[in-house]
């Protein structure tokens, strides 16, 4: 007669615990809120999933359940570390928002090159973000705000080339670009 | 009164663009200068100034949205 064994694990995350048993190569099968791996049942419960299995399959749900914790941890340092770099790209923004701000009240003609300056260092910044992180389900790039920042400075290069007089005027949710004919 | 284009770049991305003083088709010209590649006009709004009623004093706008 086997002996059944039960095994509780605080599974916070399904796609972890799936792709655990992937990697161990035991092909589970998900069948609604249950997994079916290797002859073994994980079936969810109020306090999390639970591994059930006989004696003999033992060593195979601590192996689930040693990768789960491997891979769950490696997850919550990366989440940490996400969260970090968002801090340091929302206090980097904020700043370059400032600066251009000054630019800005400083007069048309020197904000331009300033402002490409500025934008180089927001881009390398995302760039350092992207490349520090491997999980693909997390996306740190502000596109809409790289997007104005270029629409922006093509529209100002444009009234240069015309030479007409310009202003800027910013404001937290518009830019303003308003250039005068002669 | 004097010619301008006021150029407004919103939270989304949408440029709107406005021209003020100019009569004829030459308030659009500019406009499609000022935002050439940046998309095509999503929709123009022609008042009178550009048909050359220069009686009636209103404002020529055009909103492009980015393509």
């Amino acid at each position: 007669m086997s002996s059944r064994i039960l095994l509780t694990l605080q599974i916070h995350d399904r796609t972890i615990l799936i792709q655990a048993c992937k990697e161990l190569n035991l092909n589970p099968k998900v069948s609604g809120e249950n997994i079916n791996v290797y002859g073994l049942t994980i079936k969810k419960s109020a306090h999390g999933y639970q591994l059930i299995g006989t004696l003999m399959q033992k060593p195979i749900v601590n192996k689930i359940a040693e990768k789960y914790k491997t891979m769950y941890n490696e997850f919550v340092e990366k989440q940490k570390a996400v969260e970090s770099m968002q801090r340091k790209l929302m206090k980097k923004k904020l700043n370059i928002k400032s600066k251009l701000q000054q630019l800005a009240e400083l007069g048309s003609d020197s904000v331009e090159e300033s402002q490409e300056e500025l934008e180089n260092e927001l881009s390398s910044t995302e760039n350092e973000m992207i490349s520090s992180l491997t999980l693909d389900e997390i996306e740190i790039t502000d596109e809409q705000i790289q997007f104005k920042l270029n629409t922006e400075r093509k529209i100002i290069e444009k009234i240069k080339q015309k030479n007409l007089p310009m202003r800027i005027v910013r404001t937290n949710n518009q830019i303003k670009i308003i250039a005068y004919h002669s | 009164m004097s010619k301008k284009i006021e150029i407004t770049i919103d939270e989304d991305g949408k440029i709107n663009a406005e021209a003020f003083g100019f009569k004829g088709t030459g308030c659009v010209d500019e406009i499609m200068y000022l935002l050439e590649g940046l998309g095509d006009p999503e929709k123009i709004i022609k008042k009178d100034e550009y048909f050359g009623d220069a009686k009636v004093m209103t404002e020529s706008k055009t909103k492009i949205k980015r393509g």
